[in-house]
């Protein structure tokens, strides 16, 4: 009968979940809207960005100067198409007009290019020049003669599955650790501290389980429901690519493999960061008695979380990827890339439950001793 | 039966003493009533005596064994209500029921059977599938009540249990406290209420600045200041024995 404790806990906050709608909402809703919501506005930065770097690169043709005042962002540079494909891989131009014989390309980089105006302005410069170049010569059999206008974007899969990446696991990682966290907060300072708020733990104390297995289900079940909130957020992650960057996302898909090689990585790491965040906020929530206390020292939970995945950005070292919260970012590339190396990620697992075993029993002492 | 001896409890690293001095002896199959003024230690000593809190000195003897606070077997044999008791808002009463008899390691057929006899008794059979936070105050206290009996425990401990409530209520549950009584149980009963008292109560026990002053049946109380009545002695007792100089520092 003993051994059914901690699932009788577990069973009865997973009720106290389904009749709570605040909860139900905090956990699947929130995350997948505010992911959702990210992904589009970052799509939409993207493709609104009026401002862009461009060049003509003509070589020795002859060009109309008056051509080139209907397009003051267009500067003309000498140069070979290959000189043209290094200035948009360094960053120094958007977009660039190749004026070759009989072929004029215009040139761009879909994982740099921020702007949807600058291949439309581009494709219209194309237009002239190839009417100045020949159009004036043989106007009677104008479209026989233009020369052949293309648009090719130079960009690799990998450089577009890196720009995908820097979006997922940057910003949107950020966001839905943040999602976590406050859903963790929520949840936690609801059934650890709000029991002592709504004077329903002397009930508790006075049953003869031991109280640290009262908290081992009620952790356990919020490990499971910021679980789902993060995988509610990474699934909105996706989907929101999937519609707002087709491009990366496509390139995503052929990239990543079957579902066999990448799920047990996905599904490790995001277990280490919820055990990580459910250790944190329980040891803040059973160290008070009021929500209000314990929700203000939670943003300090904020700050460790954020902190930690951040860490890659500082250290550019393998170690990152032994420490749960910071290995994000890097697995979830490797993950991407095929190069899911499976022992720093159980590593962080172990680290993640030895934190969640601390917690467990720092809060529980906690949580009895400010009882008194 | 239980035995307190010398019971002392501070807070705060000694610096506030609830509970200076208190010895008492309650025996089974009676009602033993708490009295004291507000501030006087009475919660403090009950919560004690329920292992809620831990003795700072003295001791608790049940049936003549020191009691241990940690002690699964102590804990099953004691039920602890208070008026400021809650239980989880969004729970029904049969799910409450499920839940702490679980806790307590009954069986399915003993919360069954226990919970449809104290749902029955109390009228909460009919809002058992309600939840518990849209009960009124007399609902929320019936309910916890027959969620704290759910159990049978044998040392009852009611710290105000009918504070607030209507009359029909307070005549439920003082009525369930005599036929505790009368299976043998071994109830302790905090109030301000000497009318109860001298109803329901076998033995008294008075409590004045963290000090019991007297510990007796009802009917040796008014003897033992030469009045008649309950509430006299009382006041004689809280007058003999309260140190002004408390008020002052509190």
């Amino acid at each position: 009968m003993r051994k059914n404790h901690i699932a009788h806990v577990m069973q009865s906050e997973w009720r106290k979940t389904s009749k709570t709608k605040v909860r139900l909402v905090m956990m699947l809703i929130a995350p997948l809207l505010s992911v959702l919501f990210f992904s589009w506005a970052m799509g939409y930065v993207r493709n609104v960005t009026s401002r862009y770097k461009a060049a003509v690169f003509c070589g020795k043709q002859d060009q109309d100067e008056i051509l080139y005042e209907n397009y003051p962002e267009f500067t003309r540079m000498d140069g070979s198409r290959a000189e043209a494909e290094e200035e948009i891989s360094e960053g120094r131009v958007d977009v660039a007009v190749v004026v070759a014989e009989e072929r004029i390309e215009i040139l761009y980089d879909s994982s740099l290019l921020t702007s949807s105006d600058a291949i439309k302005e581009a494709s219209d410069l194309a237009s002239d020049l190839s009417f100045f170049l020949e159009g004036k010569e043989y106007y009677d059999d104008i479209q026989l003669y233009f020369p052949q206008k293309e648009i090719i974007d130079i960009s690799t899969d990998e450089d577009k599955l890196e720009t995908y990446m820097d979006q997922i696991a940057g910003v949107i990682g950020m966001i839905i650790f943040l999602m976590m966290s406050s859903n963790a907060l929520t949840l936690v300072s609801g059934s650890v501290t709000g029991e002592k708020e709504r004077q329903t733990f002397d009930t508790l104390v006075l049953c003869p389980v031991p109280l640290w297995k009262i908290l081992l289900g009620k952790m356990l079940v919020l490990l499971q429901e910021v679980f789902l909130a993060g995988a509610a957020g990474i699934i909105a992650a996706v989907l929101g690519m999937a519609v707002w960057a087709t491009d990366q996302f496509s390139t995503l898909r052929h990239t990543v493999g079957s579902v066999a090689e990448w799920l047990p990585a996905m599904v490790i790491i995001l277990l280490g960061v919820s055990m990580a965040i459910t250790s944190i906020f329980t040891l803040i929530a059973s160290a008070f008695s009021e929500t209000k206390k314990a929700s203000l020292f939670a943003s300090a939970g904020m700050v460790i979380v954020s902190f930690a995945a951040i860490l890659p950005n500082f250290i550019k070292s393998d170690v990152v990827n032994y420490i749960p919260v910071a290995n994000w970012t890097p697995v979830l590339k490797a993950v991407c890339r095929k190069e899911t190396e499976f022992l720093p990620v159980s590593v962080s697992l172990l680290i993640a439950a030895v934190l969640l075993g601390i917690s467990m029993i720092l809060s529980s002492r906690l949580w009895e001793r400010n009882h008194e | 039966m239980i035995t307190i001896s010398h019971l002392r409890k501070t807070f705060k690293n000694n610096k506030v003493e609830a509970v200076k001095d208190v010895s008492l002896t309650i025996n089974d199959g009676e009602i033993f009533a708490l009295l004291g003024p507000n501030g006087a230690g009475k919660t403090t000593t009950m919560r004690m005596v329920s292992t809620l809190l831990a003795p700072t000195s003295g001791t608790i003897l049940f049936d003549g064994k020191e009691a241990d606070p940690g002690d699964p077997k102590l804990r099953r044999r004691i039920a602890f209500l208070t008026n400021e008791i809650r239980l989880d808002g969004q729970f029904t009463p049969d799910e409450l029921a499920d839940y702490y008899g679980h806790l307590y390691e009954m069986t399915p057929e003993q919360i069954k059977e226990h919970r449809d006899k104290l749902f029955d008794y109390f009228g909460i059979s009919e809002f058992r599938n309600r939840r518990y936070e849209t009960f009124s105050t007399g609902m929320k206290q019936k309910t916890s009540l027959a969620i704290c009996l759910l159990h049978d425990p044998d040392t009852i401990i009611f710290d105000e249990p009918t504070n607030g409530l209507d009359i029909l209520t307070q005549h439920l549950i003082e009525s369930y406290l005599v036929k505790l009584k009368e299976e043998g149980k071994c109830i302790i009963l905090s109030t301000h209420i000497l009318d109860l008292v001298s109803r329901l109560a076998d033995r008294v026990g008075i409590i004045v600045d963290g000090k019991s002053v007297f510990c007796g049946t009802v009917e040796e109380l008014p003897k033992s200041r030469n009045v008649s009545t309950v509430e006299e002695a009382f006041l004689e007792l809280y007058k003999e024995n309260h140190e002004e100089k408390a008020i002052i520092e509190k």
